[in-house]
């Protein structure tokens, strides 16, 4: 009977704060750009003469704010984002590599602190976020081991450096065909960003936010034993805008204050 | 009681804030370890050696993604058994031998990779799973064509060559012979025509044919320029070409040869590698392109291509090659079905490997190992979309021999698959 009370009391507690918060929120919605930088995380070390380096790539998004409070809000940006990097070999073998330029359609969801003054604002948004591996396209070279040159004619150089001073290289520009066996195309992370935004007018603000994203899962299925896992880890700066939506909830909060001071000066 | 509620939410902010900032800042990755690099992991148990063996195969076996063998059961049962032979005191050092040799031989037993050999240098033991799946088949003649004709074999057995040389050919013929080589056995080829006939017969017993045309005997110099002398001969109606028994050799052969019988490059396959340590990391399919030879023109005359089961590696790839052309047709018996270049490891990261370091000689700075996988560093995909790795390329008449048929009384011989290409050419 007492749980039931407290149960009841807590319901009533958590209606009544969403109902006030909700009155006083704000809504925006908006849109961003950006560029970032993707690393692969993982271990090539038993590999001869072969790295993982990270390379660029862009993310667009649509913002989404839900402004609690003045130093409080729920954020989430749905976006394209590219996580790229690329697998080469070194010494010999330099000229040998694969870039992959992979696009993930992406859903973080954060809590936004706020701290700063009325136009001017610092925040820090952490949350999380789930992403789905939506495309990859492949670009590379290596030694073809089956086109040789016409007989009588030889790559060889006088000084041969490279392994394409030797072997004919293929060259590849295409879509990477997903493995189902191997390819894990759900990703799961933490997601953190550190930005700034200014109010331009009563409805807009702009800001600029440098976002961390750290997937929590391996790009591989579990397929094999002794595998060993690859990560994303993604930093990103983007720049964009917010627009403040008239909500129901504004609309009634100012129609409330109209008749309040209607009420006053009667 | 608003204040309340405001102070009480905030303090929950407060609270998920700081669990947020916990969970962002001490999240971190599993630890990414991987095994040692090809050779480099010191071994000193069996179970050691069975650990670096099965890595290395996951790491650098080409064949995973077609082949059938489930690696990973595979670890499931020899890992309990090796272990077994670190742990029982009552096995004697021979007992343990042979039940590593039968376990290492029931690991690879399954795999396709037909060029593939696995050498236990410590137990002086080998096992070619290509080579124990063909002595099962009732069909196979193992040895039917010895590959050296012009010398005596060490099994006694019979050197068939030589009879097309003398029961075939016209007397215009040409033969050259290389004794010098140590390591892959003597070099012979034969080109000449078949009596009576118009039809141009070429013969040789290993790929090497462009070491041999730069710097072999002179006689096996010769007989190419003979040879490819006579494919601008307008009077050749036909051409057939036998590498029956030839194991195969350098692919560098393919452009010497089939280049000699093209005008444009010709698209016969692709090829893939590994791209990383995964089992499934691949590169893409690269076109295989057999490059014309400068100063040859198309050879416009149909051709029959000879190769049967002891027909191996290049010698598959050289009769898929013909096989691509329109004009060919391929006699003979399925082909022994190892099609993947072989090249060293560091390459691709793919293909042979040693495993089982037991240890450094001092001295001389040399590593001793366990042993060695001999396997081939990429696949090959025929035009057709198909890998006939572990399966063979099957002929367009299939014409099965034995000795029995072959070599008739009073010292002549019949050949119903010479017999067969003879009378599917022009004369």
């Amino acid at each position: 009977m007492i749980i039931k009370r407290k149960l009841l009391l807590f319901t009533a507690i958590l209606v009544l704060t969403s109902l006030s918060y909700l009155a006083n929120a704000q809504f925006y919605v908006g849109a961003e750009v950006g560029g970032n930088e993707n690393y692969l995380i993982t271990n090539v070390s038993n590999l001869i003469s072969t790295e993982y380096v990270p390379i660029n790539g862009f993310n667009i998004g649509v913002p989404v704010e839900y402004k609690v409070n003045d130093w409080f809000s729920l954020k989430s940006t749905p976006n394209f984002i590219q996580k790229n990097y690329q697998l080469q070999r070194t010494g010999f073998y330099q000229g040998v590599y694969q870039e992959s330029k992979n696009g993930y359609l992406q859903i973080p969801v954060s809590a936004q602190f706020s701290f700063g003054g009325r136009a001017l604002k610092g925040y820090l948004n952490l949350g999380g976020y789930g992403a789905y591996w939506a495309s990859s396209h492949i670009k590379g070279a290596f030694a073809n081991p089956l086109n040789y040159p016409a007989y009588g004619t030889s790559n060889t150089a006088y000084y041969s450096v490279t392994v394409f001073d030797y072997e004919t290289p293929y060259y590849y520009d295409e879509k990477y065909q997903f493995n189902s066996t191997k390819d894990n195309r759900f990703e799961f992370g933490v997601y953190a960003g550190l930005g700034i935004s200014y109010q331009v007018t009563k409805n807009y603000k702009v800001f600029t936010e440098f976002k961390y994203y750290d997937a929590l899962t391996d790009q591989q299925k579990n397929y094999e034993l002794e595998q060993v896992p690859r990560y994303n880890e993604t930093g990103s700066i983007s720049i964009g805008f917010l627009y403040q939506l008239k909500t129901k909830y504004n609309k009634f909060k100012n129609h409330r204050f109209k008749n309040h001071t209607l009420q006053v000066n009667n | 009681m608003q204040n309340i509620i405001k102070k009480a939410f905030s303090k929950l902010t407060i609270a998920s804030f700081t669990l947020f900032i916990s969970l962002v800042f001490t999240s971190c990755h599993k630890e990414i370890s991987t095994t040692n690099q090809l050779g480099n992991a010191y071994t000193i148990s069996y179970t050691q050696i069975f650990e670096d063996f099965w890595n290395s195969m996951n790491k650098t076996y080409v064949f995973w993604g077609v082949d059938p063998t489930n690696w990973d059961e595979i670890h499931n049962t020899y890992a309990p058994k090796f272990a077994a032979l670190d742990k029982d005191s009552t096995l004697t050092s021979d007992s343990i031998n042979s039940l590593s040799n039968s376990y290492f031989k029931g690991m690879v037993d399954g795999l396709i990779d037909s060029h593939y050999f696995l050498s236990l240098y410590y137990t002086l033991y080998g096992v070619s799973p290509a080579q124990d799946r063909k002595l099962k088949n009732p069909v196979f003649v193992e040895n039917l064509f010895q590959t050296a004709p012009y010398t005596p074999s060490v099994d006694g057995k019979f050197y068939y060559t030589a009879y097309i040389d003398s029961l075939y050919l016209d007397s215009n013929k040409m033969v050259g012979i290389d004794t010098s080589q140590t390591v892959t056995g003597n070099f012979y080829a034969l080109a000449g025509f078949i009596q009576n006939t118009h039809i141009l017969y070429f013969s040789f017993n290993v790929f090497q044919l462009v070491t041999q045309y730069n710097s072999g005997d002179s006689s096996v110099h010769a007989t190419l320029d003979y040879f490819f002398k006579q494919l601008s001969n307008p009077a050749v109606s036909g051409l057939i070409i036998d590498v029956r028994g030839n194991g195969g050799g350098s692919t560098q052969d393919l452009n010497f040869l089939i280049g000699s019988l093209i005008s444009s490059p010709l698209h016969v396959g692709y090829t893939r590698s590994k791209s990383g340590s995964g089992r499934l990391d691949y590169t893409p399919w690269a076109d295989a392109i057999v490059t014309p030879r400068p100063g040859f023109s198309a050879f416009t005359k149909p051709i029959v291509a000879l190769a049967d089961g002891e027909s191996a590696s290049m010698a598959e790839l050289t009769t898929m090659s013909l096989r691509a052309l329109s004009k060919t047709t391929f006699v003979g018996d399925t082909t022994w079905g190892a099609n993947g270049p072989l090249t060293q490891n560091v390459d691709y990261n793919a293909g042979t490997f040693n495993f089982g370091n037991i240890g450094t000689a001092i001295e001389t700075g040399t590593t001793y190992y366990y042993g060695n996988a001999y396997t081939s560093s990429c696949m090959f995909k025929y035009i057709d979309g198909n890998v006939y790795e572990g399966k063979g390329f099957p002929p367009n008449y299939d014409v099965k021999v034995s000795l029995n048929q072959i070599f008739l009384p009073n010292n002549t011989v019949d050949d119903p698959q010479l017999d067969k290409a003879i009378r599917l050419l022009p004369k």
